[in-house]
């Protein structure tokens, strides 16, 4: 009995001290050591993977050029189209004499490590507290939303991915401009979007956007897409699913989004 | 080892804890710098369980629990869960384990293997209600929660572990407690 209030005392006591993920000065110097080991063993896989990639599976590499040629075809015709509105926009906001916003700033990191258990989804970066970065900012990727900053040392930061159980961010449909909160679900490696009315005009394959709610992630930047809708029949809410526009388990350089006129250190 | 003289052969066991910490660090290392290289099937399995299974059985609970309590909050620190959950977590199968050990003979290849899956079941109910007690929203009675593969997997894997583990203890020459009373009783 007395060994059980013993065991109990030092967890409880140990578990005080690092609510909401507070660090000590020995945990930074373990997460220091464990991360610059993890650099290590990651360059020398992704150093093994890049020569398989490159040099030996090269199978319909030809076949997926043309492919890619298309598409890159395709986008541009997109581009362009889209620049046409972006300056029309422009106009119509100089006209109108809106104020414009200053933009964000976004710093390259490299993804050093994923989470180690199997029902979490964190990535660990290169980046921390001596390159600028705090808690809660925003990570991105070019295919869309990663995630927020949640533990800080010194030269590493762990980043709570957008499929975590735990990650909650603000998001609108692009078509309908309904908004929700996206929340992951870590085993199916998809998100579901809550409080989303049972009125609200959601489809299949809508695109789902980051809003500028907190400035942590940049506006209108992709987050996943709708893949599933089942509207409740006796509440006021409806279901949906989201599968997200990233895969954490390819992710190898990601973009931390520093807020405008901050990102001084991180750029020295 | 036989060649090493008894105070060399002392040194070496008491470092045992160190070598186990190791090899813990070994597996943080592979499993969270591997999930991009391999296939995402081959990524659900639990590195510590079947170390923490293993610390129940092989090891006297003073020692068993300062080893775990260490590489609990190792694991911890590479998770992006609320640190100490894991520790929590981990100590609820560190009690079953020892208990396992104090009632049944569970060294055998089989009832290791049985062993760890049944852990694995029970983790799939006990995660989840530690996660909650954590403020962490994972589902308490998902589907996704259950995944055969996994258990599969676990299993396996787990059993490898656990058998490394036992030569890692023959490497350093580490008794374990419950052999040494058979001994002084078979006397």
């Amino acid at each position: 009995m007395a060994l059980l209030s013993g065991v109990t005392c030092i967890v409880a006591l140990y578990v005080h001290v690092h609510r909401q993920g507070r660090t000590t000065w020995i945990d930074n110097g373990i997460i220091s050591a464990t991360g610059g080991l993890q650099s290590l063993v990651s360059n020398f896989g992704l150093g093994i993977k890049n020569i398989a990639d490159h040099y030996i599976l090269l199978v319909n590499a030809k076949k997926r050029n043309e492919e890619l040629e298309t598409e890159v075809g395709q986008l541009w015709t997109k581009v362009i189209s889209q620049d046409e509105i972006l300056l029309e926009n422009k106009r119509l906001q100089e006209q109108l004499n809106f104020k414009s916003k200053e933009k964000e700033t976004l710093v390259a990191a490299r993804v050093v490590a994923h989470d180690v258990s199997p029902d979490f989804l964190g990535i660990r970066i290169d980046r921390g507290s001596n390159d600028g970065v705090q808690l809660g900012m925003g990570v991105v990727h070019t295919r869309g939303v990663v995630g927020r900053v949640h533990r800080i040392t010194s030269f590493y930061s762990d980043v709570l991915t957008i499929l975590d159980p735990s990650s909650n961010i603000d998001v609108i449909v692009q078509r309908s401009r309904a908004r929700g909160i996206l929340s992951g679900q870590s085993k199916q490696l998809s998100c579901k979007l809550k409080y989303i009315d049972r009125l609200d005009d959601v489809m299949i394959n809508d695109t789902l956007v980051s809003t500028d709610f907190g400035h942590v992630f940049p506006k209108g930047l992709l987050v996943g897409t709708v893949t599933a809708v089942i509207p409740n029949s006796n509440g006021i809410l409806q279901t949906v699913a989201v599968k997200s526009g990233i895969d954490i388990y390819r992710l190898e350089e990601v973009f931390l989004v520093f807020p405008p006129k901050q990102p001084e250190k991180a750029i020295n | 080892m036989y060649f090493l003289q008894n105070n060399q052969k002392k040194l070496l066991t008491s470092f045992n804890a160190v070598f186990l910490t190791l090899f813990v660090l070994l597996l943080i290392l592979f499993k969270s710098t591997s999930e991009g290289l391999v296939p995402s099937v081959f990524t659900g399995w639990d590195i510590l369980l079947p170390v923490v299974i293993y610390l129940g059985q092989r090891r006297n609970l003073w020692e068993g629990l300062l080893i775990l309590l260490f590489n609990g909050h190792l694991y911890s620190l590479n998770s992006s869960a609320p640190i100490g959950m894991f520790v929590v977590y981990y100590l609820i199968f560190f009690f079953l384990a020892q208990v396992v050990a104090y009632t049944f003979y569970a060294q055998t290849p089989f009832s290791v293997i049985c062993l760890i899956f049944i852990s694995t079941l029970i983790s799939r109910l006990i995660l989840p209600l530690c996660a909650q007690v954590f403020e962490q929203s994972v589902m308490v009675l998902s589907w996704a929660n259950w995944s055969l593969w996994n258990l599969f997997l676990n299993t396996v894997l787990g059993f490898f572990i656990y058998i490394i583990l036992g030569v890692l203890d023959r490497i350093t020459l580490k008794v374990p407690p419950r052999n040494i009373t058979l001994g002084d009783n078979s006397l």
